[in-house]
């Protein structure tokens, strides 16, 4: 049995100016240990569904259909919303910026030990000394110094290893990262996803990893989903999406990415700009951006069809 | 030669205490030198904190120096003032990173674009059709001219302040990580709409920017800053084949997925991540700037600090170990 289970889920903010369907039928699987990247860019819908799987979408935003499977439970629908007593505990969040989601006036380690205290019910001590533990784990040369230190008074890259620690300290069984090296340089990029890497295949931990970027889902992906406006068009291995790409979209956001060592001249770009979720485009919602559209592609909408075990594209092209 | 920098720095007073004395410096640039020739996309690549966009602001002469010298096409405007200012501004042009906050939230598209020629006294009759003229060169509809920037896309936005920089005809535009705020999809479109640019304007360019791809894909020759200080310069080609200095190595194989980016086994990198992050530029290391990070360091990397040395034809690199590294 996946660890989640997302059904034909719809998220929908209610705004003064219409309707925006952010999250408009997406279904998604995770196995336990997978680690599975939602790749899109802005507007896609991408956080939005992180944060309904969380059960995190506030007003003007809800659930208007389908539901979130957790562990075979149902814990998100439309009819309410049950994560809270598994977040931070079973769930544990990661976000962009480390600074803004630790307590600026609470030391790093008050803050490890409070989370291991109120959900593995520790006495201080011990919360102490396994926050200690954790923050070798996430390879902090100084931990001493940085568990009595205020976030202030980390760089970017340390903040993100405290986070890490952080979602890591109640073993979960699932960890939600939302574009969680954005805001760092290179460098310390490299740095922050190798780690994550290592922690979470040695703890078997199941990922789903949120970014923009298809070069980062390959470093750190077992498997890929494509969102585009609100929809999933296309799932597979990493590897296999990267090396070949079937839905038209991700054929142009491929090759879209300047690459080194190869001059091409000109990229590839994809004309015009994503569509208002006011309003997306009828059928197909790539459509009008689509180089290879058929007659029927703004008509009917196409599924998510299964091309092989691990690969699934909802384009008419593939029929 | 359109732009010679000479040792040209650039600190920044720290203040602090009751009376606001000047506490420390923040060594932004700290003794560059940089040519630049006519038609070059020069790429100044580094990390944040590196000093980058202060060194392209000091090219421009945005920022007044320090200390060192400001050649452009010939004549030296290190001091430059009144007219002698206002023709480098009219060949200079700049573009930043976040179209956000670069254009005025409260004026009309066309009046942000043509300003810059109102100001110097052209006819606002004029100067708004030259502005239709140059907006539809850079893709940009009439009716998008006549709305705020919020009711344009990241890509539009982007579009509006090329208009602003291209408007003058300048000489060379400054472009400070043009693309970074966009969605690649829209980066795609931005990168081949300056390329084009460049060619039907025969401009100059200075590509500040993190992104390694980018930099492969428009410039030809690339500088690597470190805290301050140039560690590696030369042609792309040569600096992504044949990268000498450790940070170089560790930047290009910080790329995620290189293996998989760089395509056909054609540049090949081991793998070395720097340990630890940089450090502050109020307080850089002694002796070379990267020895707190760099993995092969020795000891004379923290007592002598290493000058930039030819290793061939236009291609420079400061370290002390450079003929032992061949990536």
């Amino acid at each position: 049995m996946p660890i989640l289970e997302v059904k034909n889920l719809k998220i929908y903010y209610f705004t003064p100016s219409g309707i925006v369907k952010a999250v408009d039928g997406v279904d998604l699987y995770i196995e336990r240990g997978e680690t599975r990247c939602i790749v899109g860019e802005s507007g896609s819908g991408k956080s939005t569904l992180g944060m309904g799987i969380a059960g995190l979408i506030d007003h003007p935003g809800r659930i208007v259909d389908g539901e979130v499977i957790f562990d075979g439970k149902i814990v998100a629908s439309k009819n309410g919303i049950y994560t809270q007593r598994l977040l931070g505990r079973r769930i544990t969040l990661i976000f962009q910026d480390p600074r803004s989601a630790l307590n600026p006036v609470m030391t790093v380690g008050e803050q490890i030990s409070e989370t291991l205290q109120h959900n593995l019910g520790l006495d201080r001590r011990e919360a102490y000394k396994i926050a200690y533990d954790l923050l070798r784990k996430v390879e902090i040369p100084d931990p001493e110094r940085v568990l009595h230190s205020y976030p202030h008074e980390l760089s970017g890259g340390m903040a993100q290893r405290v986070v890490i620690a952080i979602a890591l300290s109640t073993e979960p069984d699932l960890i939600i990262a939302d574009e969680p090296t954005s805001a760092l340089d290179v460098t310390v990029q490299a740095e922050i996803l190798r780690l994550f890497r290592s922690l979470v295949k040695s703890g078997k931990r199941s990922v789903l990893f949120i970014t923009h970027d298809l070069s980062v889902a390959l470093e750190i992906c077992d498997t890929t989903s494509i969102m585009y406006a609100g929809k999933i068009v296309e799932e597979g291995l990493t590897r296999e999406i990267f090396e070949k790409p079937l839905h038209p979209y991700t054929q142009a956001l491929l090759s879209s990415i300047p690459r080194i060592g190869l001059k091409t001249g000109k990229l590839m770009s994809i004309s015009g700009e994503p569509p208002l979720m006011i309003e997306p485009p009828k059928g197909c919602r790539f459509h009008p951006r689509c180089p290879f559209k058929l007659e029927i592609c703004d008509k009917q909408e196409p599924i998510l069809i299964n091309l092989s075990e691990t690969r699934r594209v909802a384009c008419h092209l593939y029929k | 030669m359109i732009l010679r920098l000479k040792n040209i720095g650039k600190y920044f007073p720290i203040r602090g205490g009751l009376l606001s004395r000047v506490v420390g410096y923040v060594k932004a640039v700290d003794g560059v030198d940089l040519e630049v020739e006519e038609g070059d996309t020069y790429a100044i690549v580094g990390e944040s904190g590196s000093g980058k966009t202060t060194l392209g602001k000091l090219s421009i002469k945005l920022l007044d120096p320090t200390f060192g010298s400001i050649e452009f096409m010939g004549r030296d405007v290190t001091f430059a003032k009144g007219k002698e200012l206002k023709d480098l501004r009219r060949s200079t042009g700049i573009v930043f990173q976040d179209p956000y906050r670069s254009l005025h939230p409260r004026k009309k598209i066309i009046d942000i674009v043509s300003e810059p020629l109102i100001i110097n006294g052209q006819d606002p009759e004029e100067a708004h059709k030259i502005a239709v003229e140059f907006a539809s060169m850079v893709g940009l509809t009439k009716d998008l001219l006549y709305k705020y920037p919020h009711q344009l896309s990241g890509g539009q936005r982007q579009r509006a302040a090329i208009v602003r920089a291209l408007i003058y005809r300048p000489r060379l535009i400054v472009l400070d990580e043009p693309t970074s705020a966009l969605d690649v999809s829209t980066q795609a479109q931005i990168l081949n709409l300056l390329e084009d640019l460049k060619k039907e304007f025969k401009l100059t360019y200075i590509l500040i920017t993190h992104n390694l791809q980018i930099v492969y894909h428009l410039a030809n020759k690339v500088a690597v800053m470190y805290l301050g200080k140039i560690v590696e310069k030369g042609p792309v080609e040569k600096i992504f084949e044949s990268p000498r200095h450790p940070y170089t190595i560790s930047l290009l194989s910080s790329i995620p997925a290189i293996d998989y980016v760089f395509s056909g086994g054609k540049i090949n990198i081991p793998r070395i991540t720097p340990t630890g992050e940089p450090p502050s530029p109020t307080k850089p290391p002694k002796g070379c700037r990267f020895h707190t990070r760099c993995p092969f360091v020795i000891d004379i990397c923290r007592r002598e600090e290493p000058t930039l040395q030819p290793v061939e034809k236009d291609h420079y690199v400061a370290c002390h170990l450079w003929q032992k590294i061949n990536a």
